[in-house]
């Protein structure tokens, strides 16, 4: 029982962080709230779900989920968010309006029926119990995303900027940094990780218009109660969520979990009214 | 159209007003006599929607509080009022006890957002967490032991045969298509011109003076978030009893209340109708349920990629909504007139 | 003087961010109908020592006593109802409002129904409001936005009024009227100015306090202040006075 709970927690904190991670960084270094991040993920379950049906291998349609998912992203960006850029309730409208007119296209070209991966993949016996060995590759790209992200933030020249610009918007545009240039690619790479996810859950879940809904309150809350780091909020966000989530769904049911997640997230707010990081000063 | 700009709106209304809406009561009364009962239905579940989006006009236009998840209270007055009328067998405290219980949970709610003093967006976000996650609790209740009292709740089939309201002093039978039509028309009336008069009242100022500047009120002496709790239970209200009367008009209730199409709609609703008007948001769902049927019929296919369209666009394009935006035309084609009518 | 009563009361008041001390253990009183200036450089924790006396910020440590109550951990609108009110350095009103609408929210907090009418038109020709009612504040010139702001704050009839700055960005000839207003004022009211405008001080200052680096440096007369090698150090002498 105990081996069951402990994979049960790992597997919630890793699916939490898997949906939440892009969400969080288009978040904490944009202050923007992506409402169609749900539906970015929808998108990259389709498209590795069309990738696989043209029989590419599956790591190649995760690259490819990635990669057109987080293009996407950037007509996003050019198209919507940049003229919305300090409208914070205005960017959460028009994602909002984003979201809606993607699952009605995507209906409208897929049809509403759930679209699958036809792969299988076999099981692993712990504990008394058989597990899908898929969730393995799951906890595998979940700390992928997150050992990705910290390097790019804390590595590269990008990542620097980046940092900059989350601690002094101003003072990086006063260095000659292009301001435009940052958030559009931080859009991107945002949006690249939620279809990446999508990629991910795609085998388990298939691939259908309204899948977004079925993700997007836990993302949510996990950003939230994160707070303005994406990597520290996202980590410890999930943390504690998949601890709660993990253990209750065992004990009761998803729903009960995903509830108990809800009421604990409120409850904490009313403590930390900026999330778990809103009183850190700097880190990632 | 009138346009009440913020700052008028706290003046008591002008004798026009008061002729416009006695003029929208009497053609109210006298719709029902001249119509067959299909229009009436239409209506009616027009009218219901007209009280959700002035619930959410009223909270984020005056209040500053922009709540995406009225389909919260509007889905619970719904289901509350559904399993008590179910239960009771009577209908009529059913109804008051339905319309009440949302607006304890917005205070519960409310107190943890507002006393915590989250963010804006984080409380426009977790108020449609909090509708999602009901949706999502009234999906998974399908099995036959999810029951209260009598009623089974059926998850994402819904509840049907819920029954319809008895007025004692009208009858001992349920309203009738056009007693639901009075109804709704009437409590569509009642609360746009209850919230007109709560503008003008001290608590309607002190809101107001609130979304200008909270910091401000706090250093007069002003509890705000006492004042922003408050307004957010008075919209759970309206948001609630516009779900009660879903509930009496179709006599179904399902998981559909709370999720989150219903409440796209609802911000669709009032960002087209412009939400610095109480007017807006009602003719705001008039026009978006006009455009959402006549494409139905239409058959172009997925209305939500028009409604998403439209999201986009007013945000870009026409923030402020379409009435205020149609005021200000008026008003600037105004001023130019009379330039050159001085100028002649 | 020092017979009068203690109407605001601060013991090693202090206020961190992060690993800066902006308020450093301020001990500071002030009796019933002073007029006190504070002066000191930019930077000196006045700003921010004005934000603890009214409760936009919470103190780190110390302790804060207000009319005999000790409001160490009070919100600002409750300091504000104990007849607290402050003018922000920068205009800090409803800009979205008329003039008439600002000044009776102000005024209604203390007072009910045709008294808060009547309280808005008096302090409405007191301060030269009365032609402007009906504008909205958010389109008048920054001065008359001060005028507005001074207006909300005295139309309740406070015990304390605190003044960051009232005459920034106001010409002479405002300047002037302010001065004389504030001395005014200052007959049955207790009064905190905050000022860099030196001349002004002269016109309307009794008692001094010198802040610097978070701490008070000096309190006296205006004319043993400015003559104080120190305070001309530290403050007078960069400023160029």
């Amino acid at each position: 029982m105990i081996v069951t709970i402990i994979y049960l927690v790992m597997y919630s904190i890793a699916l939490l962080t898997l949906i939440s991670l892009g969400l969080a960084v288009i978040f904490g270094l944009m202050k923007v709230i992506n409402l169609a991040h749900g539906e970015f993920i929808m998108l990259g379950a389709y498209v590795c779900v069309l990738c696989t049906d043209a029989g590419l291998p599956l790591w190649l349609a995760f690259l490819a989920a990635f990669v057109g998912v987080g293009l996407f992203g950037i007509v996003v960006e050019r198209l919507l968010i940049r003229f919305l850029y300090g409208r914070i309730i205005d960017t959460l409208l028009a994602t909002w309006g984003l979201s809606l007119f993607m699952v009605g296209i995507i209906t409208t070209v897929f049809g509403p029926q759930a679209r699958s991966v036809p792969l299988s993949f076999g099981n692993v016996q712990m504990g008394g119990m058989s597990f899908s060995s898929y969730n393995f590759v799951l906890m595998a790209v979940a700390a992928l995303m997150i050992a990705v992200t910290w390097a790019i933030l804390r590595y590269t020249t990008f990542g620097l900027i980046v940092r900059g610009t989350m601690q002094r918007a101003d003072m990086a545009s006063a260095l000659g940094v292009n301001r435009n240039m940052v958030y559009m690619t931080t859009f991107g790479y945002g949006a690249a990780l939620a279809g990446l996810a999508g990629a991910v859950l795609a085998p388990m879940t298939g691939a259908s218009p309204n899948m977004g809904q079925f993700f997007i309150s836990k993302a949510f809350v996990t950003v939230i109660v994160g707070g303005q780091l994406p990597l520290t909020g996202t980590i410890s966000a999930s943390g504690l969520f998949g601890v709660i989530d993990g253990s209750v769904s065992y004990f009761w049911s998803s729903i009960v979990g995903e509830v108990s997640t809800l009421v604990a997230a409120v409850m904490l707010l009313r403590l930390l009214p900026s999330g778990i990081t809103g009183k850190m000063r700097s880190g990632l | 159209m009138a346009t009440e700009f913020a700052s008028d709106a706290a003046k008591q209304p002008k004798l026009w007003w008061w002729g416009a809406v006695a003029a929208a009561a009497v053609i109210l009364g006298i719709v029902p006599t001249m119509t067959d009962i299909s229009l009436q239905l239409d209506l009616s579940i027009l009218f219901v929607f007209m009280l959700l989006a002035m619930s959410m006009g009223f909270l984020w236009g005056y209040a500053g509080i922009l709540s995406f998840g009225q389909t919260i209270f509007f889905g619970l007055g719904g289901y509350a009022y559904t399993i008590l009328a179910m239960n009771m067998g009577t209908t009529g405290l059913p109804f008051l006890m339905a319309v009440l219980l949302p607006v304890v949970f917005a205070a519960v709610l409310g107190y943890f957002m507002i006393y915590g003093q989250i963010s804006d967006i984080y409380l426009s976000v977790i108020t449609l967490v909090v509708t999602l996650i009901f949706e999502k609790s009234m999906r998974s209740t399908s099995g036959p032991e999810y029951v209260i009292g009598t009623v089974r709740l059926n998850g994402q089939n819904g509840i049907p045969g819920v029954p319809g309201l008895v007025l004692p002093w009208i009858g001992d039978a349920p309203l009738s298509i056009a007693g639901v039509f009075y109804l709704s028309g009437g409590l569509v009336l009642c609360v746009y011109v209850g919230l007109r008069m709560i503008l003008t009242t001290r608590f309607g100022r002190v809101i107001v003076g609130i979304r200008e500047n909270e910091r401000r009120m706090e250093l007069l002496g002003y509890d705000a978030r006492w004042y922003k709790l408050l307004a957010f239970m008075l919209a759970a209200l309206i948001a609630s009893l516009s779900g009660v009367l879903y509930a009496i008009w179709g006599n179904f209730v399902a998981p559909e209340m709370f999720n989150l199409n219903q409440a796209a709609q609802v911000v669709i609703w009032v960002i087209v109708g412009g939400r610095s008007t109480l007017i807006g948001p009602v003719v705001g769902t008039g026009v978006i349920q006009y455009l959402s049927n006549w494409l139905g019929t239409v058959g172009v296919g997925q209305v939500t990629v028009v409604l998403g369209a439209i999201l986009m666009i007013f945000v870009l394009v026409f923030p402020r909504g379409l009435l205020p935006t149609l005021g200000a035309a008026i008003a600037a084609l105004w001023s130019a007139k009379d330039r050159k009518g001085r100028g002649k | 003087m020092t017979g009068l009563a203690v109407m605001l009361q601060t013991t090693q008041l202090e206020k961190r961010f992060g690993g800066v001390r902006a308020v450093a253990g301020v001990d500071f009183t002030l009796r019933e109908g002073e007029l006190r200036c504070l002066i000191g450089p930019n930077g000196a924790g006045k700003s921010t020592f004005f934000r603890l006396l009214t409760g936009q910020m919470k103190p780190t440590a110390g302790a804060l006593m207000i009319c005999g109550q000790d409001v160490t951990r009070a919100r600002a609108n409750e300091i504000a109802a104990l007849g607290v009110g402050i003018k922000n350095q920068i205009p800090d009103v409803m800009n979205g409002l008329s003039v008439s609408e600002n000044l009776w929210l102000a005024a209604s907090q203390r007072f009910r129904g045709a008294q808060a009418r009547r309280a808005v038109e008096k302090v409405a020709e007191r301060l030269f409001l009365t032609g402007i009612l009906n504008r909205l504040v958010g389109e008048l010139a920054h001065g008359q936005r001060q005028w507005v702001e001074i207006a909300m704050v005295i139309v309740g009839e406070p015990k304390i009024v605190l003044l960051d700055e009232p005459a920034a960005g106001m010409s002479d000839e405002e300047t002037a009227r302010t001065a004389e207003l504030i001395r005014e004022i200052n007959k049955d009211t207790t009064i905190i100015v905050v000022e860099h405008d030196m001349p002004f001080i002269r016109q309307i200052a009794q008692t001094v306090t010198v802040f610097h680096q978070g701490r008070i440096l000096l309190e006296g007369l205006f004319d043993a202040v400015v003559a104080d090698p120190t305070v001309r150090e530290v403050y007078l002498g960069r400023a160029g006075v």
